[in-house]
């Protein structure tokens, strides 16, 4: 019941992205699954989070024009750079300034891996090579700017559905 | 215990080969049916959303509008907010419909082999400029053809095919290059997307006359486009006298941000 209103939840994000967000224009796009998972490593256990990790990123793989599996492996990297960041680096209570630094760091990261992902399928003829230069300057810029804007929201509808899920 | 029969080693394993096999089937292009059918989901949802989005921009409009008019005239107003809202329901339709006529007309005029197809998605990463279309490599359609709109205008071109369904790079990305020429002056030059926000138009020779307004049409010289679909029109030019080539800025004739109705082009 949990995992499926979690799977709901997942696809009605994904819904939004498509249909509103990815229409920002000035090639901002901003990534709320992004942001979803973020909020999910900084507030709940391990298999939440891997399950909002494959489940999410295998959805945004099946729509998205890259080759499907990216998008998992960089969901994947933000979560062990998040969880180390939170364990390790600010081992204490997540207040407001740590979610805006989970999100840039999250947001760097997933563009950074997708970047060298496309760069290593590129080299072996399963992916036609993305402009490295502009997603790591001007897109990350922007997206960087969208994700703080949106993720507050995002965590608002976190604590919303954590509240209503059973446990 | 050693670290292989741990638990943590035995999940990063499993996501390790799961991972590896979706990519080896994706580009075995086994993932098809599973893209499609969740494309599919997600085309028709994500629709939804967009078209209740610009409902709520047209009912809002009209708000603003009917607010002036109740100042001059009170007694109309219960009549005009009745109105409103149903015209702000039937404006999506409206535009569908008008689309689909254009479209129609376009098809019984052109010359060329046109597939009609709706557009059900886009790319909701942002790191591509590719939308999604409802037909596939079983209704015919083929890697590489070029999409347009009504009349004649280029759109991109299909890169990725499903059985039922597609993805088309537009021209507006920077890995689709178009072969053009100028309709008036004839220079030739290359054409390629700046990342959704215009298209550029390269190695133009400083020999050649260009000047803005000018239309951009496909030269159909690399073949992998029929020639004259309405590329654009010349925006600006940058040109310096050092330089070898000139260099353009065209802003595409089709409204690439609100695609419904498109057109394969078979060969």
């Amino acid at each position: 019941m949990r995992y499926a209103a979690l799977f709901l939840t997942l696809f009605l994000l994904l819904t939004i992205q498509g249909g509103l967000i990815s229409h920002l224009g000035f090639g901002a796009a901003g990534n709320i699954i992004l942001l979803f998972l973020t909020v999910s490593v900084i507030l709940s256990d391990f298999e939440e989070i891997l399950f909002v990790c494959l489940v999410g990123g295998l959805m945004m793989d099946l729509v998205s024009a890259s080759r499907a599996g990216i998008i998992v492996v960089c969901f994947l990297a933000v979560f062990g750079s998040i969880y180390l960041f939170i364990k390790k680096i600010v081992p204490r209570d997540p207040n407001r300034y740590i979610l805006y630094i989970c999100v840039i760091i999250s947001t760097v990261v997933f563009t950074l891996v997708f970047v060298l992902c496309n760069i290593s399928l590129s080299f072996l003829h399963l992916e036609s090579a993305l402009d490295w230069k502009f997603m790591l300057g001007k897109k990350l810029i922007l997206d960087l700017i969208v994700n703080i804007i949106l993720v507050y929201p995002i965590f608002l509808m976190y604590e919303f559905i954590r509240k209503k899920l059973p446990q | 215990m050693r670290f292989i029969y741990t638990r943590t080693f035995t999940i990063a394993f499993s996501i390790f080969v799961g991972i590896a096999l979706i990519i080896i089937l994706d580009a075995k292009g086994y993932l098809g049916l599973a893209r499609d059918g969740f494309t599919r989901v997600y085309g028709y949802s994500s629709g939804a959303v967009a078209t209740g989005v610009s409902g709520s921009k047209e009912f809002f409009k009209t708000f603003f509008t009917i607010r002036k008019l109740v100042s001059e005239n009170a007694a109309l107003q219960q009549k005009i907010n009745e109105l409103s809202f149903e015209d702000a329901r039937l404006q999506t339709s409206r535009e569908e419909n008008i689309a689909l006529r254009k479209s129609l007309n376009f098809k019984q005029s052109s010359p060329l082999n046109l597939v009609p197809v709706e557009v059900i998605g886009s790319d909701p990463t942002g790191f591509s400029q590719t939308i999604i279309i409802d037909k596939g490599s079983e209704e015919g359609i083929a890697q590489n053809s070029a999409v347009v709109v009504s009349p004649g205008l280029l759109v991109g071109k299909v890169t990725s095919l499903s059985p039922h369904s597609a993805q088309v790079t537009l021209i507006t990305d920077p890995s689709v290059v178009v072969s053009a020429i100028v309709s008036d002056s004839g220079a030739q030059g290359l054409i390629s997307g700046e990342h959704g926000l215009g298209l550029s138009f390269n190695l133009v020779s400083q020999n050649e006359v260009i000047k803005t307004t000018d239309n951009v049409v496909t030269s159909g010289l690399a073949g992998d486009f029929p020639p004259g679909l309405l590329i654009g029109q010349i925006d600006s030019i940058k040109s310096a006298g050092s330089d070898l080539f000139q260099k353009a800025f065209v802003a595409p004739a089709a409204d690439l941000r609100n695609l419904k109705f498109v057109f394969v082009v078979q060969t």
